[in-house]
């Protein structure tokens, strides 16, 4: 599918800012499941962003506003096309296989390993129970596709889903006790319980295209709540296929509906929009819009 | 004392006998008598006597007073405590042919380390041919994932190391560890060196020293050499966090000698991944920063985004080839303690070659025969936190008490990455005149390595001196002191 994105920001300083640095990650990814077709930066005041790929891979940009200024006018447009029309099209590895595989891959590629051992209080190691629900162990025999999909209904049984606060991140100490949490959260408690497993599982943050349901489906499913186009999900390194995304507050293993742009341990890597000012410059007024718009199916 | 001393042997062995006996003695043989090459050394105090002695040491003291060689000590209590450099007037000595093997010996390290360093953050191979494990590495604090796949100029990450050496007990010099981030100490080495001269000149008369005056000299042409626009008309400056750190007295030091901008964070401005110094003539662009701030305060825009120290932009003008950082970020993942101890394996790796220098065991307290060692034999280790220097966060086991023991038990439980052991080395020990007296004192010393064009060990380095009665902590940080430290042309 193809996708039209735009997005802006105006940052407005109460006092006037100065040495303004600004790092984005808001350009989508660009790899065998998704194309970027093009991508536009504009900054006012007028600054040429130089782009360049974080640790991750992530495509970042940076500007820098020099001179005295109380605001900054930022917009991303980009074309993507994504291409995972069916996340199960792939060649499985036998079940008592896969951790071979995993372990194949990782001495393979050893930069895996920061999505196997990063912990931090957004995705800690995790106690033998949370919110009063056994944490499921790794059952060996079992492919790994089915039980990181077993785990949603886990993490339900932890937290729900509350949409209404769809760029928040808190820790999952916070989340075990409020019982609620945004998909941020609740990819961070899927991301934990697989890493407690050894298997990489990283954070994505990117769009949902969410008024899209399949024509061919006769029987779609129940829409549960509808996230708002910001969204954020959970990536697992599955054998035989290698990243597959999951949603863990959909329910839903990422299609080509999911549009990735930025990659991390965690949310804490993958800040949208990185800032440093010297003067008195407080935390600046934002505001933000977004559009994302189908364009070919 | 100093009578003893001069009758012979009556002072010697009450000497031998302050310390562990095990400990090799640098200045005297087995049969009390100095070593052949501070034989010239011990005529003269011989002749000059007592008071002679005494009068230099206050001049030393006087000199660095008058002059600011200061440094600063922190603890829990209270905020920095700034003290006169603590110095000792009697040089160590190192013969030519002591020092080969130890100049051969870092030099092939720190060749070693920076290929280490290139691998780890471009391709790995050394963790996918299993060489050193990749958890290792990845649960590494000093890891910086931030500067993957960027090429310093050169490829060169530890252009200025300090590399701790101990004696053990059978005189053989060991690396006690690998200082790659931001070593101090090259100034106190340079200032021993001058107030040496200063204050006992006849001393210098009966041997040929070499000098380590030069270092500021060789310093600045090792960053010059790294300048994206030619050494010829390269800018240099030197980073630092300001006055309140413990190392600033040093920061100018060395930027007056080199002759070049002491700068702090707000003085530079990046723009257009360039970085520019502000002065009364408009922004004037640099090339080489010789920074004296640690990783994590050195970009807000990479690293912590509430550090007002740094440079915002810095590390995207260092990716662009527009500007050089010694030492490179990331370098700290080569000195972490308990990477030290496959250091030997990293150089025949790389190098395939056998390793010069020896290294201190050491034990992982992931390795749960090597944890349960250490726990049921502390009192013989030294625990230390692996990120750690300066001697904090450090378990001496012999001097401490069950309470510590208990305390690093349940630290060393709670993150085992974060720790290694190392049995207690008797380091040696040398005559050090304290308070009119000649006594023994634990030593070590810290060659200081530029890696420039080529990489130079500067003939010297700072000696630490434990100036606590059979004490092996070292550290100035710790109450310790210095020498100057004399390699001989030949």
């Amino acid at each position: 599918m193809k996708y039209h994105i735009e997005r802006a920001c105006h940052m407005r300083f109460a006092r006037p800012a100065r040495e303004h640095h600004i790092q984005i990650r808001l350009a989508p990814w660009d790899d065998e499941s998704q194309s970027l077709i093009g991508v536009v930066i504009k900054v006012d005041p007028e600054v040429e962003p130089v782009a360049c790929l974080d640790a991750f891979g992530n495509l970042s940009h940076h500007f820098a506003v020099l001179g005295a200024h109380q605001q900054i006018t930022f917009s991303v447009v980009a074309e993507v096309e994504t291409k995972r029309d069916n996340p199960f099209d792939f060649q499985p590895v036998p079940a008592e296989r896969e951790l071979e595989w995993i372990a194949d891959s990782l001495r393979q590629a050893p930069r895996l390993w920061d999505f196997v051992l990063h912990r931090g209080v957004l995705t800690p190691e995790l106690p033998e129970v949370v919110g009063g629900c056994d944490v499921p162990g790794f059952q060996v025999g079992v492919p790994l596709l089915q039980q990181v999909q077993d785990a949603f209904e886990w993490i339900r049984e932890v937290a729900g889903f509350d949409p209404a606060e769809a760029q928040s991140v808190t820790a999952l100490e916070i989340l075990f006790a409020n019982r609620r949490g945004t998909a941020a959260d609740l990819s961070h408690l899927l991301i934990a319980l697989v890493r407690h497993w050894r298997i990489p599982a990283r954070f994505v943050s990117g769009y949902l295209d969410a008024a899209y349901f399949d024509p061919d489906d006769a029987q779609p499913p129940e829409a549960p709540a509808r996230p708002q186009t910001l969204h954020h999900w959970a990536e697992v390194l599955i054998p035989g296929a290698g990243w597959r995304g999951f949603d863990p507050a959909l329910g839903l293993v990422a299609d080509a509906t999911y549009i990735r742009v930025a990659i991390g341990r965690d949310a804490n890597d993958i800040a949208p929009i990185r800032q440093s000012c010297r003067g008195e410059c407080e935390q600046p007024e934002l505001n933000q819009a977004l559009t994302v718009s189908r364009i070919s199916v | 004392m100093l009578k003893q001393f001069q009758s012979g042997g009556a002072g010697q062995s009450q000497d031998r006998s302050e310390g562990p006996a095990m400990a090799y003695h640098e200045f005297y043989r087995d049969d009390f008598r100095p070593r052949d090459h501070y034989l010239p050394m011990w005529e003269h105090i011989q002749r000059a006597g007592q008071q002679s002695l005494a009068a230099k040491a206050r001049d030393a003291h006087l000199a660095l007073h008058n002059e600011g060689v200061t440094f600063t000590v922190y603890s829990d209590q209270d905020e920095g405590i700034e003290r006169v450099w603590p110095f000792d007037i009697l040089p160590r000595i190192i013969t030519a042919a002591e020092w080969a093997p130890i100049e051969a010996g870092l030099k092939q390290r720190i060749r070693a380390l920076n290929l280490f360093l290139k691998d780890i953050y471009h391709g790995q191979r050394i963790l996918k041919d299993g060489v050193v494990p990749p958890e290792l590495i990845y649960r590494g604090k000093d890891l910086r994932r931030e500067i993957m796949d960027i090429d310093p100029p050169h490829d060169i990450y530890t252009h200025i190391s300090g590399v701790d050496l101990i004696r053990d007990e059978e005189g053989r010099y060991l690396v006690l560890e690998d200082n790659l981030r931001t070593p101090s100490g090259v100034s106190y080495m340079i200032e021993n060196r001058i107030i040496e001269r200063r204050v006992l000149p006849e001393f210098f008369a009966r041997y040929r020293v070499r000098r380590v005056e030069h270092y500021p000299e060789r310093l600045l042409q090792a960053l010059r050499y790294l300048s994206p626009r030619g050494a010829a008309d390269a800018v240099v400056v030197v980073l630092t966090p300001g006055i309140f750190n413990s190392a600033y007295f040093e920061h100018t030091f060395l930027a007056k000698e080199m002759g070049v901008e002491l700068a702090e964070g707000r003085d530079l401005v990046c723009r257009n991944d360039k970085v520019y110094l502000k002065t009364t003539l408009g922004l004037r662009q640099v090339d080489v920063v010789y920074r004296r701030i640690d990783d994590e305060y050195l970009d807000p825009l990479v690293f912590r985004s509430d550090s007002t120290l740094g440079v915002a932009g810095l590390i995207n003008a260092w990716r662009a080839g527009n500007v050089a950082l010694a030492n490179a970020p990331g370098a700290g993942i080569a000195d972490d303690k308990a990477v030290y101890a496959y250091v030997p394996d990293i150089i025949r790796y790389y190098l395939g070659e056998t390793p010069i220098l020896s290294s201190v065991p050491t034990y992982q307290m992931t390795d749960h025969q090597d944890r349960a060692y250490v726990l049921d034999n502390m009192q013989g280790m030294v625990i230390k936190a692996v990120a750690e220097s300066g001697g904090y966060g450090m378990l001496m086991g012999p001097t401490s008490t069950a309470a510590q023991r208990d305390d690093f038990t349940r630290r060393i439980a709670a993150n085992p990455r974060n720790y290694i052991a190392q049995p207690v080395v008797q380091i040696s020990r040398h005559v050090c005149y304290l308070d009119g007296e000649l006594e023994s004192r634990h030593l070590d010393l810290r060659p200081f390595i530029i890696h420039g064009a080529e990489i130079e060990v500067v003939p010297g380095g700072l000696t630490r001196v434990a100036m606590t009665k059979g004490s092996l902590v070292v550290n100035s940080s710790q109450g310790g002191g210095s020498k100057d430290t004399w390699v001989l042309a030949d």
